[in-house]
């Protein structure tokens, strides 16, 4: 039992970072006529910088949303802050989200 | 009038005389194969026929049908056929049943009166160990019982037969002149004019120490990712398949003596993709440390040690998984995407799966999924897996295959629709659950969880 193969150049842009790779392939089919081979949108390598980077931003959302609650007065009306804490919880929750999502595909978990 | 009646009775009896000789003629020209040579390699645990078949009209027709035929007795145990012709390509072949007895019809490419075919076959459990009682140093016989002639529904002019055997320690075979032995290998033949449908039997006794490992089941696990990884999983329950051992199991004799333990599997190979990584190789214990990888060009090596010498009878059960980048083997157009991968992988030399189950995990969200084999399987109904951050399950497409063996190793074509905004949904699932928790948090600020009024209240 063999496998056999041929020599494959593949360039991949990845669309949403802009990587350029050089792949070169041995692999033991041809390649489709009209399909392209399907690569992910973010380059593999660079998703466990990606999942530290965005957890480190997502927590200082987070501490700046618990220091902001907590140090709050007590005599200034509740509604004028609210739509303060919801956009620092917003984003902090949208870089958080990001973040553990790229962490799991780091770890090996491919969601 | 009187002439006229007789001259068209004449007549008629000569048309009837003239297609009677027609008919004599075209019963009279035949297929016959002027020669056949045959291999028999049993070498190892499954028996290996490669046919080379010389088949020709004897009034020199053209035909363009061939047909093979399987003894009703090994009907059950051949696992794989194919035909080439001369140009070693594929030929198409049909299945017939006629009473008990199975036919496959073989559709030449262009009529001929003469034509060269190639035939593969591969038979399972044909190899029967003989004693099947065997004692820990003792070494492992077998006993095969087939066919002296390729058998076929055609005469056969000239036939030819070699067989290769594991070793040259041969107790007892047919010796059915004229024969020669020499070494491991004995040629029968070259027989004449040998009449169809003949089931002569060929018997040998020799030695095969050859892994006797037969895989019970298999379930094979791909997952595919669209953040680019395609994630392979296999079950192998793994049974000795060779002469039972007979009295109990002496470590120290199986380490001091290099004899003893012969027909034991120690470790074998695994070959994956080269492209395979995050390679892991467990039980339901854990990890089991006693293994190789060596990565090469064309492929990568795993060689695995289970966790004790393998005797004859007895089982073992174990999980290997590895990933490979989904470029691989995942192609797109649009919102369409193609996965051609392999339906089963290599697990060991001339293995042997009783019952191969694969199951291919899809993202959440496709659609349109359209599955095309390389050979009929079962299909079994579609279903849902639930794994991390999924909400309604991901579309699972299961089917399971008898009696595989490494001739099978195929690509199989699954094309489904996704669409790319869908791969947004695991991260938004996240950041919403995130978002729940600060909104948790914000109210249960605003909320008064105090017993009573506090005293310095200002």
């Amino acid at each position: 039992m063999s496998y056999k193969k041929i020599d494959v150049r593949l360039l991949a842009i990845y669309p949403l970072t802009g990587h350029v790779k050089q792949f070169v392939l041995q692999i033991s089919q041809k390649m489709e006529s009209t399909m392209q081979r399907y690569i992910s949108p973010i380059n593999p390598a660079v998703f466990p910088h990606l999942a530290t980077v965005l957890l480190i931003i997502g927590t200082f959302f987070t501490a700046w949303f618990f220091i902001f609650v907590v140090s709050r007065p007590k005599n200034v009306k509740n509604e004028k802050t609210l739509f303060k804490e919801l956009a620092i919880s917003l984003c902090g929750s949208v870089f958080l989200g990001f973040g553990i999502m790229f962490l799991m595909l780091a770890v090996g978990i491919y969601i | 009038m009187v002439m006229v009646r007789h001259f068209s009775k004449s007549l008629k009896l000569l048309v009837c005389a003239f297609l009677f000789v027609l008919h004599l003629q075209s019963a009279s020209s035949e297929i016959i194969n002027k020669n056949v040579d045959r291999v028999l390699d049993l070498s190892t645990q499954l028996t290996k026929e490669t046919v080379k078949i010389t088949a020709a009209d004897d009034a020199g027709k053209q035909f363009s049908k061939y047909q093979l035929i399987i003894p009703t007795e090994l009907q059950s145990s051949l696992s794989y056929i194919s035909a080439k012709d001369s140009k070693k390509k594929e030929l198409k072949l049909q299945k017939e049943q006629k009473d008990d007895v199975t036919y496959y019809n073989v559709e030449l490419p262009k009529a001929a009166a003469s034509h060269e075919l190639f035939v593969d076959l591969v038979f399972i459990k044909q190899l029967l160990p003989y004693p099947e009682e065997i004692k820990q140093s003792d070494k492992q016989l077998v006993k095969y019982n087939g066919q002296l002639y390729f058998y076929t529904p055609y005469k056969t002019s000239e036939q030819k037969t070699q067989v290769v055997l594991s070793s040259s320690n041969i107790i007892a075979y047919n010796q059915t002149k004229p024969y020669t032995v020499s070494g491991s290998k004995i040629k029968y033949g070259p027989y004449e004019n040998i009449p169809a449908f003949n089931k002569e039997k060929l018997y040998i006794h020799y030695e095969n120490q050859s892994p006797f490992m037969t895989v019970n089941r298999l379930e094979r696990t791909i997952q595919i990712s669209h953040w680019g990884n395609i994630a392979v999983e296999e079950n192998i329950q793994l049974t000795h398949s060779g002469a039972k051992l007979k009295g109990s199991f002496s470590r120290y004799e199986f380490q001091k003596d290099t004899r003893s333990g012969q027909s034991a599997i120690k470790s074998y190979k695994t070959m994956l993709p080269a492209s395979a990584f995050g390679v892991y190789y467990r039980d339901s214990n854990g990890n089991i440390s006693t293994s190789n990888m060596n990565v090469l060009r064309e492929y990568v090596d795993l060689e695995l040690r289970p966790r004790f010498p393998l005797f004859g009878g007895w089982k073992t059960q174990y999980t290997i998984g590895y990933n490979m980048p989904s470029f691989e083997y995942l192609f797109s157009e649009g919102s369409n995407y193609l996965l051609k991968m392999r339906l089963i992988d290599h697990i060991f030399d001339d293995m042997f799966i009783e019952e191969a189950v694969v199951k291919i995990i899809l993202p959440e969200g496709c659609t349109g999924i359209k599955l095309k084999t390389p050979y009929a399987v079962e299909r079994q109904e579609d279903g849902l897996t639930h794994t991390y951050l999924d909400t309604f399950g991901r579309p699972t497409i299961t089917f399971s295959k008898k009696n595989v063996v490494e001739n099978h190793i195929a690509n199989f074509e699954l094309t489904y629709n996704f669409s790319k905004v869908l791969l947004l949904q695991e991260p938004l699932l996240l950041i919403s659950f995130v978002f729940l928790i600060f909104i948790v948090a914000i109210i249960c600020k605003r909320l008064d969880f105090s017993i009573s009024s506090h005293p310095h209240k200002d």
